[in-house]
C-alpha cells in the first residue's frame, strides 16, 4: 500500500470541488503529493476549505455532499473520489466534536466497530479493540457508556475508533478544539507516536499542534505554504489587546455560595462558589472538561438543576452555549428575529444556510446573533472554539467593545488567549472556585 | 483465557452494576448483538421487515436470559415499529447488515429528539422529561438502558435551547427547531463516521426538512415527521402499559 511501500499517501492534481448551490469552487488544488510516515497540519480561515479536503480524502464528500470534483485524486493507492468504497479502511476520519464521531454505547464497542462491520469473528474484533483501548489508556472504561464520559475521554474514545482500524492515513478535524490542556497534552503525545507509524493529516488552529507537526500547510480555498504572518497569527494573537481593565464597572453579576448538583450525583459539581463579573470587565471561568464552568453559566443563565445559593444578575442576559446551533431557530442567520445588523466580521455568513457552515463559521454566527441583542450580561461557554486566529481576534475585540459599552461578559473557557485579555479570572476545580 | 470468556466470568459483576452501571456491554448483550449482526450481514439483501427481525430475535433471547417480562417486549416492538417506518421512507437501497446498527443509533436520536421536542410542545419541560424517562428507564432491561442512558445529552441540548432562546426572547416551539438543527448535524457527522468505518450507506444524502435549510417557517414539517414515528413506535407499549 502507497505510504508503506514508497510513493506518495495522498496525491493531488489539477483538483476543483464544488457544492451544489455555491458559486464558485470551494477548493482548488493544482499540486499536492503527501507522503508518509508524519503528521501535516492544515490551517487557514475559517471556511476556507480545512474539512472538505479531510472529506474529499475520507472518500466522504460525493457521498454524503453531493459535491462535484473535477481532477485526481489518489490516497492510499486508490481513487476516493471514483470508488469511494474502496477507501474505507485505508483512510480514517476523526470529526471536530468526539460526540457526533462516536457512534456506539461504550469504548469497546466503538474501537471494535470496524472489524465487526467487515465479518471479523467477535473475538477478533474484541481482541483488537482492546489492544487500542490500552494503548488510549482506556482500559478501566472500556464498558462506560459514552454519555458518562468527560470530553477528554471522549475524544480519547473516539479515536480508539479510528485507530483500531490500523488505516494508512488517519484525518483529524481539529482533535484539540473541545479538550482542556491536560486532555490535549495526552492527545498530542498519541498523535506524536501515531505519526511514526502512519500519515496524520489534522486540520487545526493550534499552534500546540502546528509546532509538532513534520509540515504545516494553509488551505484558503487552495492549498499553499504559510507565509511568515500565518505563522507570527498562529503563534502570537494577531495584535490582540490587553486585558480589560478590572475592577471599575458595576458589578451586574453577582454570586453567592452557588451550588449545583445534578440527579443521582454523589456530590455537588459546584459546591459554594462565590464570584462576581463587573461592566466593563471580561471575566473568564478556567478549568478543566468537567469541572463545572458550564453548570456555573447554567445558573447565572436561570437554569440548572438543583441549584443553591444567591445568584443576583442585574439587566438583559444572553447566553451562548458550546453547541452554537441551539440558539437558532431557523434555517439561516438572516431570517432569524434579532438578526438586524450583524457585526461586519459576521455579515458575509447571514444568509448561508447553517446546516452547510464550518464549525467555526457556525460560533461567530451564534456570537454575532448573541451580540446584536443589546444585553448586559453577555454569558458565553468556549466562544473561541474552533475560530482561526483572526475570527479569534475579531471576536475578542467585539467582547472588548460591548464591555466598554457597559457590558459584562463573562465566558467559559480553557482558551489561553481569552484569559490573557481577561480582568478577571475564577479558576473551577474540583467542586470549588476561586480567583486566580 | 479468550476476551470473551473474560467477559463472561464478569457477567454477574456486569449485570449488578458493580463496574459502575454497566449498560448494553454486558456479556450476553455483546454476544447478541454482535450476533445479530452477522444475522444480518448474512442476509443481505433482504429489506423491510426483515431488518428487525434479529434485533427481536436478540431481544426474544434476551428476555429468556433475564425474564424481564412484557416491557422488553414493548421496547423491541417499538423499535423495530421505527426502524420499519425509518426504513420506508430512506433513501438507501438496498438495506444490508450495517444499516441494523445504522439505524439503531439514527432512530435512537429520532426518538430522543422528537420525544423531547414532544415534551416541551405539551409544556413539561425538560426537568418533566428527566423525571419520565427516569421512571421508563428503571422498567427497562439493562441491555437497553442504552435509551435512557443516552437521553441526558438530548435533554442538555433541549434545556440549553430552552435558556439560550428564552433569553432571547423566543419560545419552546423555537427551541425545538434548535435542537432539531442540531441533532440532524450530529447525525451527519455520525453517518460520515459509521460509513468511514465500513457501514454501506451508499447514495445520496438525507433530504433535510426543507425549512430548516432553506429558511423561512422552522423545521416543524421535520418535527412533526419525527413525532409521529415516535407516537406509532409507542402505540405497542402504550397498550402494554
Amino acid at each position: 500500500m502507497p505510504g508503506r511501500g514508497g510513493g506518495p499517501v495522498v496525491s493531488l492534481e489539477g483538483v476543483r470541488v464544488d457544492y451544489p448551490g455555491v458559486r464558485g469552487p470551494v477548493l482548488e488544488v493544482d499540486m499536492l503529493r503527501l507522503e508518509g510516515p508524519g503528521l501535516v497540519a492544515l490551517t487557514g480561515p475559517n471556511g476556507g476549505g480545512k474539512t472538505t479536503l479531510l472529506r474529499l480524502l475520507a472518500g466522504i464528500l460525493t457521498v454524503f455532499y453531493n459535491a462535484r470534483v473535477e481532477g485526481t485524486v489518489r490516497v492510499c493507492g486508490v481513487d476516493p473520489v471514483g470508488e469511494p468504497g474502496k477507501i474505507v479502511g485505508r483512510a480514517a476520519l476523526l470529526a471536530q466534536d468526539p460526540k457526533t464521531q462516536v457512534v456506539t454505547a461504550t469504548p469497546l464497542l466503538e474501537a471494535s466497530l470496524y472489524w465487526v462491520l467487515n465479518g471479523s469473528p467477535p473475538d477478533v474484533a474484541v481482541g483488537r479493540a482492546w489492544r487500542v483501548l490500552d494503548m488510549l489508556g482506556l482500559k478501566s472504561y472500556w464498558d462506560r457508556h459514552v454519555s458518562t464520559l468527560s470530553s477528554g475521554l471522549l475524544e480519547r474514545a473516539a479515536l480508539a475508533g479510528v485507530l483500531s482500524m490500523d488505516p494508512c492515513l488517519l484525518l483529524l478535524d481539529e482533535p484539540l478544539s473541545f479538550l482542556d490542556q491536560p486532555s490535549s497534552r495526552r492527545v498530542l503525545e498519541i498523535l506524536e507516536e501515531q505519526a511514526r507509524e502512519r500519515l496524520i493529516i489534522a486540520a487545526t488552529h493550534d499552534p500546540r499542534l502546528t509546532s509538532i507537526a513534520d509540515t504545516v500547510l494553509v488551505v484558503d480555498k487552495t492549498v499553499r505554504t504559510p507565509d511568515r504572518p500565518l505563522t507570527q497569527a498562529l503563534h502570537s494573537t494577531v495584535g490582540m489587546p490587553g486585558a480589560t481593565a478590572s475592577g471599575g464597572g458595576e458589578v451586574l453579576v453577582a454570586v453567592e455560595g452557588l451550588s449545583v448538583s445534578y440527579p443521582g450525583a454523589s456530590r455537588p459539581v459546584v459546591a459554594g462558589a462565590s464570584l462576581e463579573a463587573r461592566a466593563g470587565e471580561i471575566t473568564v471561568l478556567w478549568g478543566p472538561n468537567g469541572s463545572g464552568k458550564t453548570s456555573i453559566l447554567r445558573a447565572l443563565a436561570g437554569g440548572g438543576l438543583a441549584v443553591r445559593g444567591r445568584v443576583s444578575v442585574k439587566g438583559r442576559r444572553v447566553y451562548v452555549p458550546a453547541d452554537p446551533l441551539l440558539v437558532f431557530s431557523r434555517g439561516r442567520p438572516c431570517d432569524e428575529p434579532g438578526w438586524e445588523s450583524p457585526p461586519a466580521w459576521a455579515s458575509h455568513l447571514s444568509c448561508k444556510p447553517l446546516l452547510s457552515m464550518s464549525g467555526g463559521e457556525l460560533r461567530l454566527a451564534a456570537l454575532a446573533l448573541a451580540l446584536q441583542s443589546g444585553a448586559r450580561v453577555v454569558l458565553l461557554d468556549e466562544p473561541t472554539t474552533g475560530l482561526d486566529p483572526w475570527n479569534k481576534a475579531r471576536v475578542v475585540s467585539a467582547l472588548r467593545d460591548i464591555a466598554g459599552r457597559g457590558a459584562a461578559v463573562l465566558a467559559a473557557s480553557h482558551d489561553p488567549v481569552l484569559r490573557s485579555v481577561a480582568g478577571r479570572v475564577y479558576c473551577v476545580g474540583d467542586g470549588r472556585v476561586w480567583e486566580c | 483465557m479468550g476476551v470473551l470468556d473474560w467477559f463472561l466470568s464478569n457477567a454477574e459483576a456486569a449485570l449488578t452494576g458493580e463496574q459502575g452501571g454497566l449498560s448494553v456491554a454486558s456479556p450476553e448483550a455483546l454476544a447478541l448483538s454482535l450476533a445479530a449482526y452477522w444475522v444480518v450481514i448474512g442476509v443481505a439483501g433482504l429489506r423491510g421487515l426483515l431488518l428487525g427481525l434479529p434485533y427481536v430475535a436478540a431481544l426474544l433471547a434476551l428476555r429468556g436470559l433475564k425474564g424481564s417480562g412484557p416491557i422488553l417486549w414493548a421496547v423491541g416492538l417499538s423499535t423495530l415499529t421505527v426502524a420499519v417506518l425509518v426504513a420506508l421512507v430512506n433513501p438507501y437501497r438496498p438495506l444490508t447488515g450495517a444499516w441494523l446498527y445504522y439505524l439503531g443509533t439514527v432512530t435512537l436520536r429520532v426518538f430522543e429528539y422528537s420525544l423531547s421536542g414532544l415534551l416541551v410542545l405539551v409544556g413539561l419541560g425538560p426537568h418533566g422529561a428527566q423525571r419520565i424517562t427516569a421512571r421508563l428507564g428503571r422498567r427497562v432491561h439493562d441491555p437497553l438502558l442504552v435509551f435512557y442512558r443516552s437521553t441526558p445529552q438530548l435533554l442538555a441540548d433541549t434545556g440549553e435551547a430552552l435558556l439560550a432562546q428564552g433569553l432571547l426572547g423566543k419560545g419552546a416551539h423555537e427551541a425545538v427547531t434548535g435542537v432539531t438543527l442540531e441533532s440532524l448535524r450530529r447525525i451527519e457527522y455520525m453517518r460520515a463516521s459509521f460509513y468511514v468505518r465500513g457501514g454501506e450507506l451508499p447514495g445520496r444524502r438525507t433530504p433535510l426538512p426543507p425549512g430548516l435549510v432553506s429558511g423561512g417557517e422552522p423545521g416543524f414539517r421535520g418535527a412533526a415527521v419525527s413525532i409521529v414515528l415516535v407516537v406509532l413506535s409507542l402505540l405497542p407499549l402504550a397498550q402494554l402499559l
